[in-house]
């Protein structure tokens, strides 16, 4: 709302918009502070920590956890399986979505209400944890990358709001690109996907977000601890180093205990990569979003 | 040769428009590359999102993984005989029926109240700061969360335990103690979820024709009626499109998120339905059991989804499906 109105605000208005922005800034400060206070204590030394001597600025600075963090082999490996696992899952999911989301719009496919519907349940009823690893067990995936990429590949909500933005194109354009000879893969790659990047960039984002984050997958089909993703580190590290055991009730896997801003550092380090990639691509959200919530 | 081309797309185009008088087979054939490209996401679907619905007559079995789903026996519904009965289903019963009140009546309302104060903000540029920040924690992952939680909570160790035992006026220990387990889990939603929650509401709201505020202004309306008859009101599909959503997922409770706060000390209000599947079936191997109870989850999952719909559609609004 851009108003330039010549009423007069009274005052009551004034008032509310004052608070209402200084709401809003402290809400928006206590989603970041938390952030703030895990990166000043990564950079502490420990005993600082321990003292409290700090909130949000470092009184001391202390590398040392980083620089174990980047002499520990195991860690630095993990890291690079967390990127490949995302990059590759992120391909692997957006181009499947986009495929399929291009197919079930199109009108002439045969029995595609049905097929629209088949999609829909699964979002209402699915087999749940146990059917689901025992799918994936008896396809032989337990320890493979795979079993992190193929259960979840297509989200069914993501490709309908995919496929909402596909049929929002108009028709015209692709009966043109017909009349020129293209088939219906040459129309899917040249015409389609051009015109809907915006919404590809915040899906790809979503997936993105969804590989780097996963923990549980990797936890119960990935046993091989050099396979783990950093995540999986993470949570080994923060149980360690605050004191209780590890989910796997040994501290075999590491082999010791770390200490307690070790673990700061690793949450910066599982965080970081995600919020660097979000400023580029958050100007895509409001717009990818908004052409899929049209009812479809 | 070009001429040809045309001739074929032009006929394209009018099978087009009248596709429903050829016969399924001629139509086929022309658009088989279409049957191709569905192919991979059929091929998904089928093995891992109906392969699982299928693989749900485990808990009707004594599954043994030697013999599969095939060779198992068949013993009927003693697994949910025995669910009923289980001393620990009430009480799994009862905490998920509290975390997803707590979910429902605390967190819910939330995003709206967000969504609408944001809406009210004049300054585009502010507004759009605010957004990006109240983003942010959404992108998180559950095991960063949890690891910051236990950083700063942390009984020995944590950043604020001094100062809310100082609050209580004894020593706290927020992880483990079971009265907080609901509020903290409760917290960790608000805190990750309530921004990103608002995103649905504001894309509602770009939708509102700037000419009612008009209307209204000169009829005289203050900014809290605009608020409350013209933006609350344009919300109203949306949020009763969510509460229905929600319903789907109302016995789900964030299972890694719960999984991951869970300790020995706090299991007792902390066990829900999906923590006991997990427990049951992978930790201490009685698949078929477990199974039962993931099922049970399911079915009671969606009929609560089917009857908010049926409410909501008597109602007089759009529902889901």
């Amino acid at each position: 709302m851009k108003e330039k109105s010549k009423i007069k605000q009274s005052t009551g208005s004034r008032i509310f918009d004052c608070f209402n922005i200084l709401f809003l800034g402290c809400a928006g400060l206590l989603c970041i502070v938390p952030f703030l206070y895990v990166i000043a204590a990564s950079v502490s030394p420990l005993s600082d920590i321990l003292t409290r001597k700090f909130f949000i600025i470092p009184v001391h600075f202390d590398f040392t956890a980083y620089k174990y963090l980047f002499s520990s082999i195991q860690l630095m490996k993990s890291m690079g399986i967390s990127v490949m696992v995302t990059v590759v899952g992120t391909v692997l999911s957006m181009s499947m979505t986009l495929l399929t989301a291009y197919v079930l719009s199109k009108p002439q496919l045969i029995g595609r209400r049905v097929l629209n519907a088949l999609v829909v349940f699964t979002m209402l009823f699915s087999g749940g944890m146990i059917p689901t690893y025992l799918v994936v067990y008896k396809m032989n995936l337990i320890d493979s990358f795979l079993a992190l990429w193929l259960p979840g590949c297509i989200s069914a909500y993501n490709m309908i709001l995919v496929r909402t933005s596909i049929s929002a194109l108009p028709s015209e354009l692709e009966e043109a690109a017909t009349v020129d000879g293209c088939n219906y893969f040459q129309c899917f790659y040249k015409i389609v996907i051009p015109l809907i990047k915006p919404t590809i960039a915040t899906f790809s984002l979503f997936y993105a977000v969804g590989y780097w984050n996963s923990y549980f997958d990797a936890t119960i089909y990935l046993n091989d601890s050099s396979k783990w993703p950093i995540q999986v580190w993470l949570r080994q590290i923060v149980l360690l180093s605050s004191g209780g055991f590890s989910d796997t009730g040994s501290i075999s896997e590491l082999g010791y205990i770390p200490p307690q801003n070790v673990s700061y550092a690793v949450i910066v380090f599982a965080t970081i990569p995600i919020l660097c990639v979000y400023p580029f691509v958050q100007k895509y959200f409001t717009k990818g979003m908004m052409v899929g919530s049209v009812k479809g | 040769m070009k001429k040809e081309k045309i001739l074929s797309a032009e006929k394209f185009i009018s099978v087009n428009k009248s596709r429903g008088r050829e016969p399924v087979l001629v139509r086929f054939r022309k658009d088989w590359m279409l049957y191709v490209m569905l192919m991979p996401g059929l091929v998904y679907f089928l093995i891992f999102k109906y392969g699982p619905m299928v693989g749900l007559i485990t808990a009707f079995q004594d599954y043994n993984s030697m013999l599969g789903w095939f060779g198992s026996t068949f013993v009927g519904l003693k697994h949910f005989k025995r669910l009923f009965s289980d001393a620990n289903f009430l009480n799994i019963f009862r905490n998920t029926l509290v975390l997803a009140f707590y979910n429902i009546i605390i967190f819910f309302p939330l995003p709206i109240i967000f969504a609408l104060l944001i809406n009210e903000v004049k300054s585009i540029k502010y507004k759009n700061v605010v957004q990006s920040v109240f983003y942010i924690p959404h992108f998180v992952s559950w095991v960063v969360v949890a690891g910051i939680c236990t950083t700063l909570f942390s009984s020995q160790s944590g950043a604020l335990t001094d100062m809310i035992s100082n609050l209580f006026g004894r020593k706290v220990s927020i992880l483990s103690e079971e009265s907080f387990f609901a509020p903290l889990i409760t917290g960790q939603v608000i805190w990750k979820e309530t921004g990103w929650g608002t995103i649905m509401f504001l894309a509602a709201l770009s939708g509102v024709d700037l000419q009612l505020y008009e209307a209204a202004k000169i009829d005289g309306a203050n900014r809290r009626q605009q608020m409350w008859h013209i933006t609350l009101p344009a919300l109203k599909t949306t949020i009763i499109t969510l509460l229905i959503l929600r319903m789907g997922t109302f016995l789900n409770t964030g299972f890694e998120q719960i999984f991951l706060m869970l300790n020995t000390m706090n299991r007792s209000v902390g066990e829900v339905f999906d923590t006991y599947v997990y427990q049951t079936a992978l930790t201490n191997g009685r698949i078929s059991y477990g199974t039962a109870v993931g099922l049970f989850k399911s079915v009671v999952s969606l009929f609560l989804v089917i009857g908010t719909n049926k409410i909501a559609k008597k109602a007089g609004e759009e529902g889901v499906y």
